[in-house]
């Protein structure tokens, strides 16, 4: 029963989003029962989910506090790092919760500009966020001198196509084949990478597209039936 | 008929039908013992070796199932593989960690960790630590994942679900210490990422077929040939409409032009 | 020099271009990034038609037309949407539209904020706050704010970011749910994002959907252009593109920042040095076939 009683919840809930999308959706003030069910579960069972993430987040910090605290307490490896995620997260919590220097009441936003929070996050959390982004463009760098080789037929391929287009999107790559008359003006590098950006790469998005769409359905129709073990903590046979 | 039903979404409703029907007599017929032969995906073959390696090296295995909440069906695939990985872990006794970054998916991971280690017999050696949550933010999640990979270096890292632009950023910290790596994913804008950084990649569907192969249920492998029908279906329609598209085009006959619309619109979103 | 000693020598240059230790390219991109900022290199951009689609979106609506724009990305991200946003609010408020600013993701206030001080009070005071323009702000909800607005504003907002009644303000006259808006501009870094605002509000309301995303997002949502999204910015260059076609479109009007042509100069330095390497790779694996093949 216990795997019984989740796993016909997932089946009830599926069935039901699945049937919104087949209600009509009445004007508001107006429609029948049945359509206002629909529209009623159509517009709150996010809500609902919303709100369980919210009790769940108290999980999520037990854990936190459980791994770094009870690495500070034992002195284990790196326990300053772990010192530093826990003032963090606390002096965090607690300027939000008390809306320090900010617009105070119920009502007040804990991110105000003017609040502590707002400054943590204007001063803090966003250069940080923007630093790591930034690494992306290092490791892209790296990633494409690994990658980009020509080993095999299709990997030149590759290479070939990642060649165009990294120069037929730079200003370069139009100066460099401006030459080119107008007959052959569709060999021109800009043309050429956006030519394989909307035909051949678009074709295969496309498909992908269209598999990933019935990967989804099949994965949604598992777990409606309770055919996927495990992720529920279901009992294997 | 008009109140209890979206007339605009006939169109919607009859694939649904269709694709559901199919898709039920697939499992059906794989119960009654047609079980559709998969061709291996090298992802999922590799995955017990790359376990292996880490039983070898004496180092943890690293799983990551996305970085989406649990109403994302790739976060619900990854934790299905999870559930296969953590039997075979548990088999090895090999050390694994699951870094999340949803409370709930952290949850969800220790159930289906917890459930997978009692399969194995050894539900002793679970430990609910070894699912943590780190951070709902972003790059936060990615600096402690990618600093927990510098320092413990992983032999094995298993990157299953839905990510966003961090894919890179924790496949090239992967790639930096050597870890085999093994990714999966339906975001079609990251999986150029995962296959340069990665060595092997489930693209798309895969990532949703690799519970039914590593697991080999028939009811779950029945779905992969349902599937199969469903893009086979897709593929004759692209190929029929591509056909008369191009014949309205070049001969301009009504019957052909009016046939061409009629199957465009029932293509169409929103209702023919 | 000997012989054995030649091709031991060509042998290590030929293994050190292919196996590059990846710190030398963190280093070069780092200096060639960093010295194109300070010598603030320019190149002029042309609109491709993709975005030339959503320009002329914008430019053709009647003046008084309402735009939903909906910021949904974090500062990780701004380099890239923001200056998306800034040509955009930029191009509604010139042509005399009205725009609705608010957002799906936690981060979003902050981004709004930052649109609405840098751009709309700054450039535009005649434009007042409540007639001409409203910062709504993010709500909960993720997809199922896009849904509840589908259906009526008041429903999810009661009041804008400020606090005043949203049954007040003179932008929103006439406009009670996403229905009676007049375009839908999204700019996203993720989800939700441009793919939920056409599946839920565009294909089911009808009211076209121009969008930006980051450059590494932008493939994704090709498959939506032209039917279900009708103009698209992909990434700093498409923000670059947009910022050229409004200066073509309006020469009289000078934008007072143009960060994503700003910043092209050294996207295009960094693609280069890439290619550099990757040509440099392949050399390096060429050369070590031809000495195995000599060996």
């Amino acid at each position: 029963m216990r795997s019984r009683a989740p796993q016909l919840l997932v089946a009830a809930v599926g069935i039901l989003l699945v049937l919104t999308a087949f209600v009509p959706r009445p004007a508001p003030g107006a429609g029948n029962a049945w359509q206002g069910f629909f529209a009623y579960i159509d517009e709150n069972f996010s809500v609902w989910f919303n709100i369980m993430a919210v009790f769940a987040f108290g999980l999520g910090a037990a854990s936190l506090l459980g791994v770094h605290g009870g690495r500070v307490r034992r002195r284990g490896r790196d326990w300053p790092y772990s010192l530093a995620t826990l003032l963090a997260f606390g002096v965090t919590l607690l300027v939000g919760l008390l809306k320090l220097g900010g617009p105070p009441g119920l009502t007040g936003d804990p991110a105000d500009s003017a609040s502590i929070l707002g400054r943590i996050f204007a001063a803090v959390v966003s250069p940080l966020q923007a630093s790591m982004f930034a690494l992306l463009a290092f490791f892209v760098a790296s990633a494409s001198y690994r990658a980009f080789r020509v080993r095999t037929r299709e990997a030149s391929a590759l290479l070939a196509a990642a060649l165009v287009i990294l120069i037929g999107r730079t200003p370069f790559g139009s100066a460099l084949t401006q030459w080119l008359p107008e007959p052959l003006a569709f060999l021109r590098l800009e043309r050429l990478s956006l030519w394989i950006v909307q035909v051949p790469n678009l074709a295969g998005q496309r498909a992908i597209m269209i598999g990933i769409a019935l990967g989804v359905v099949a994965m949604s129709l598992r777990l409606i039936l309770g055919l996927e073990r495990g992720v529920l903590g279901k009992e294997r046979p | 008929m008009a109140g209890w039903f979206e007339q605009a979404n006939w169109n919607l409703a009859l694939f649904t039908l269709i694709l559901g029907g199919v898709l039920l007599a697939s499992i059906r017929a794989a119960l009654r013992g047609r079980v559709p032969r998969v061709r291996v995906l090298p992802g999922v073959a590799a995955m017990a070796e790359a376990v292996g390696r880490a039983v070898e090296m004496g180092r943890p295995v690293f799983f990551v199932p996305g970085t989406r909440d649990l109403d994302n069906v790739q976060t619900v695939a990854g934790l299905a593989v999870l559930g296969e990985l953590a039997a075979l872990t548990a088999r090895l006794e090999c050390r694994l960690e699951v870094l999340t970054d949803r409370s709930l998916v952290m949850a969800a991971a220790r159930e289906a960790g917890r459930a997978a280690y009692l399969a194995a017999g050894r539900p002793e050696t679970w430990r609910d630590d070894s699912v943590s949550y780190v951070s709902d933010d972003q790059f936060g999640f990615v600096a402690r994942v990618d600093g927990l990979i510098a320092r413990e270096r992983p032999a094995t890292c298993f990157w299953l679900g839905a990510f966003s632009a961090e894919s890179l950023l924790l496949a090239e910290a992967g790639s930096q210490i050597g870890a085999i790596q093994i990714a999966g994913t339906a975001e079609r804008s990251q999986l150029p990422f995962f296959i340069a950084a990665c060595d092997y990649t489930l693209i798309g569907e895969e990532l949703f077929a690799a519970s039914a192969c590593l697991t080999g249920d028939p009811a779950l492998l029945g779905t992969l040939r349902g599937q199969d029908l469903g893009k086979a279906v897709a593929g004759g329609a692209l190929l029929l409409g591509s056909l008369l598209a191009t014949a309205a085009a070049l001969t301009h006959w009504p019957f052909i032009v009016k046939l061409q619309s009629a199957l465009q619109r029932l293509f169409s979103a929103g209702g023919p | 020099m000997t012989g054995t000693e030649h091709t031991a020598g060509s042998s290590r240059r030929a293994t050190g271009l292919a196996t590059l230790d990846r710190r030398w390219i963190y280093l070069a991109l780092a200096a060639a990034i960093a010295l194109s900022i300070v010598a603030r290199i320019r190149f002029p951009d042309t609109p491709s038609p993709l975005v030339q689609a959503a320009y002329d979106r914008v430019e053709t609506l009647p003046p008084g037309a309402s735009i939903v724009m909906a910021l949904d990305y974090s500062p990780s991200s701004r380099p890239e949407l923001e200056p998306m946003a800034f040509a955009i609010a930029r191009h509604a408020m010139l042509r005399g539209h009205r725009l609705i600013l608010l957002s799906t993701w936690d981060t979003g206030n902050a981004m709004i904020a930052r649109l609405c001080t840098e751009v709309l009070r700054r450039e535009f005071p005649e434009r007042r706050e409540g007639e001409a323009w409203v910062a709504l702000g993010y709500k909960s909800g993720n997809e199922m704010l896009i849904n509840a607005i589908r259906q009526d504003f008041d429903s999810m907002y009661a009041s804008d970011m400020e606090g005043r009644s949203c049954a007040d303000l003179a932008v929103l006259a006439g406009v009670e749910s996403l229905a009676d808006c007049t375009l839908i501009v999204s700019l996203s870094s993720g989800t939700p994002g441009l793919k939920e605002w056409v599946l839920f509000a565009g294909d089911v309301t009808g009211v076209p959907v121009v969008g930006g995303s980051t450059g590494v997002g932008t493939p994704e949502f090709l498959p939506y252009f032209p039917r279900q999204i009708r103009g698209l910015l992909g990434g700093l260059k498409g923000a670059a593109e947009y910022e050229a076609a409004l200066e073509l479109g309006h020469p009289d009007f000078h934008q007072r920042t143009m960060a994503a042509t700003d910043g092209m100069g050294p996207q295009a330095v960094a693609h280069s040095l890439i290619v550099l390497f990757i040509v440099l790779g392949n050399v390096g694996l060429l050369l070590q076939r031809r000495q195995r093949r000599g060996t």
